[in-house]
C-alpha cells in the first residue's frame, strides 16, 4: 500500500495541481474567492466604521456644541475638524459628481462603496459592496471610468479595472474623429490605433465613444501622458493614465442597462 | 497548532492586503508565511501549497502566478538536498524565485523586500517552532 502509494503518489500530485491550473483558467475562481471573502473584508473594517459611528453620536446635540467651543482655543482639535470636513466635503462633492453622471439615458444607477481593493501599486481590481450589479455593468468614479464588473452576487461585486490588461475601452477625443482603444497595461494605459499624423497631444483627456455598446458616450477614460512615434509604423506610442482615481475615491457608481 | 494558526494568520494577511491597499505600505504577509513555512519544513506542502492557491486567487484572481513555483520547492528542495546535503543557500535562491512574479504584478520593490524580509523572520521563527513540537 505504501509502496503503491510512494509510486503513484507525485503523479497523482501532478494531474491535481494540472487539472486545478486547468479549471482556474477556464472559471472565474479568483472573482468568485474574492466575492466570496467579501463579508470578511467588512467585517475587519466593521469596527473602524463602529468607532466612527460611536463617536458621531456622542457629538450631536450640545456635547458638540461644546466640542466646537473648546476646538475654539485648541489647535489640534481645530484641525482635526477641518480634516473632518475636508473628507467629508469631498465625499460630498464626489457624490453630486456621481449624481450627474447618472443623467445618461439607457441605463439604470447603483452607488457602490469599496470595500477591498488588490493590493498592487495601482489596484487593478476592486471589491465593491452593491446591490443589484450585473457582469459587464460599467463602474465609474465621478472623475470618469474605472472598469467593468467581473462577477456579482447580490450584495456585492468583483470589479477590473481598465488597468487591467483584459479591459479594452472604445475611445475618441471630444469633438474629433478620432477612433481608438484604450487597454490595460498594469500601471498605465495603451492607447491602440491612432494615426501618428491625427496624434492628440500630450494632456488630452480621451473619452468612450460608445462604440460597441458596452460603454455609455462621453465619460472620460484617460489623460494622455506620452505619445512618440515608431519608426516605420503608421500609428503612434500612446501612452495613457486613468482620469478616475479609484485608489482615493470610496464610493463608485455602477451603470446597468435598462 | 501551529497549522491552524498558520492558516488563520494567512487568511488575515490576505483580508490585510486588500483592506488596507491604500493607506498602508505593507508586505504580501501570506505568501511571507507561507513560503517561510515551506522552506522551514518541507512536509508542509501539503497543506501550504492549497493556502497558496487561495492567495493567488484571491489577490491576482489567477493560479498561475506564486504557485506554480511554489509547487516546485519540495521536489527541487529534495533533489538539491540530495545532491550537495541540506543548506541554506538553495533555501535562499527558492524564497528569491518564488517571490520574484511580486514585482511583474504591480507591487513596488519596497513591498517584495518587505515580503522577502518577512519570509526570513517567519522560516527563522517557524524553524524553532517545528523543532520544538517534535
Amino acid at each position: 500500500m505504501r509502496q503503491r502509494r510512494r509510486k503513484y503518489g507525485p503523479w497523482l500530485w501532478l494531474i491535481a495541481v494540472a487539472s486545478l491550473l486547468l479549471i482556474s483558467r477556464h472559471t472565474p475562481l479568483g472573482q468568485q474567492v474574492n466575492l466570496g471573502i467579501a463579508p470578511l473584508l467588512e467585517a475587519m473594517s466593521a469596527p473602524v466604521e463602529w468607532w466612527q459611528e460611536f463617536s458621531l453620536w456622542w457629538r450631536r446635540s450640545g456635547q458638540l456644541q461644546a466640542e466646537l467651543l473648546r476646538a475654539n482655543n485648541d489647535l489640534k482639535k481645530q484641525a482635526a475638524l477641518l480634516s473632518e470636513l475636508q473628507v467629508m466635503r469631498e465625499e460630498n462633492r464626489q457624490m453630486r459628481r456621481l449624481l450627474e453622471a447618472r443623467q445618461i439615458a439607457g441605463f439604470q444607477w447603483h452607488a457602490a462603496k469599496i470595500s477591498g481593493r488588490s493590493p498592487d501599486e495601482m489596484s487593478q481590481r476592486l471589491i465593491v459592496f452593491t446591490e443589484g450589479a450585473k457582469p459587464d455593468d460599467v463602474v465609474v468614479t465621478s472623475d470618469g471610468l474605472v472598469g467593468l464588473v467581473d462577477e456579482a452576487t447580490p450584495n456585492h461585486a468583483a470589479v477590473r479595472t481598465i488597468l487591467d490588461a483584459a479591459v479594452a475601452v472604445p475611445v475618441t477625443v471630444a469633438g474629433k474623429s478620432i477612433a481608438a482603444l484604450v487597454r490595460g497595461k498594469g500601471n498605465t494605459l495603451q492607447v491602440a490605433f491612432v494615426p501618428w499624423i491625427s496624434a492628440p497631444e500630450v494632456g488630452t483627456i480621451l473619452v468612450t465613444s460608445g462604440a460597441g455598446g458596452e460603454y455609455p458616450a462621453g465619460i472620460p477614460v484617460a489623460r494622455i501622458v506620452q505619445v512618440s512615434q515608431i519608426p516605420g509604423d503608421v500609428f503612434a506610442n500612446i501612452v495613457a493614465e486613468p482620469v478616475s482615481n479609484w485608489r482615493r475615491d470610496s464610493w463608485l457608481a455602477i451603470a446597468s442597462r435598462d | 497548532m501551529t497549522t491552524i494558526s498558520i492558516l488563520l494568520l494567512a487568511t488575515i494577511g490576505i483580508l490585510l492586503n486588500m483592506n488596507a491597499a491604500v493607506t498602508l505600505l505593507q508586505p504580501d504577509w501570506a505568501l511571507a508565511l507561507l513560503t517561510g513555512t515551506m522552506l522551514a519544513r518541507r512536509t508542509t506542502w501539503r497543506w501550504v501549497l492549497p493556502t497558496l492557491l487561495f492567495h493567488d486567487l484571491a489577490l491576482f484572481w489567477s493560479a498561475t502566478i506564486f504557485f506554480p513555483l511554489a509547487a516546485l520547492i519540495p521536489p527541487v528542495l529534495i533533489y538539491i538536498d540530495g545532491q550537495i546535503g541540506p543548506a541554506l543557500p538553495q533555501r535562499m535562491l527558492m524564497l528569491f524565485a518564488v517571490s520574484l512574479p511580486l514585482l511583474g504584478q504591480g507591487w513596488s520593490t519596497m513591498q517584495w523586500l518587505l515580503t522577502l524580509l518577512l519570509a526570513v523572520i517567519c522560516w527563522y521563527i517557524l524553524v524553532l517552532r517545528f523543532r520544538y513540537e517534535q
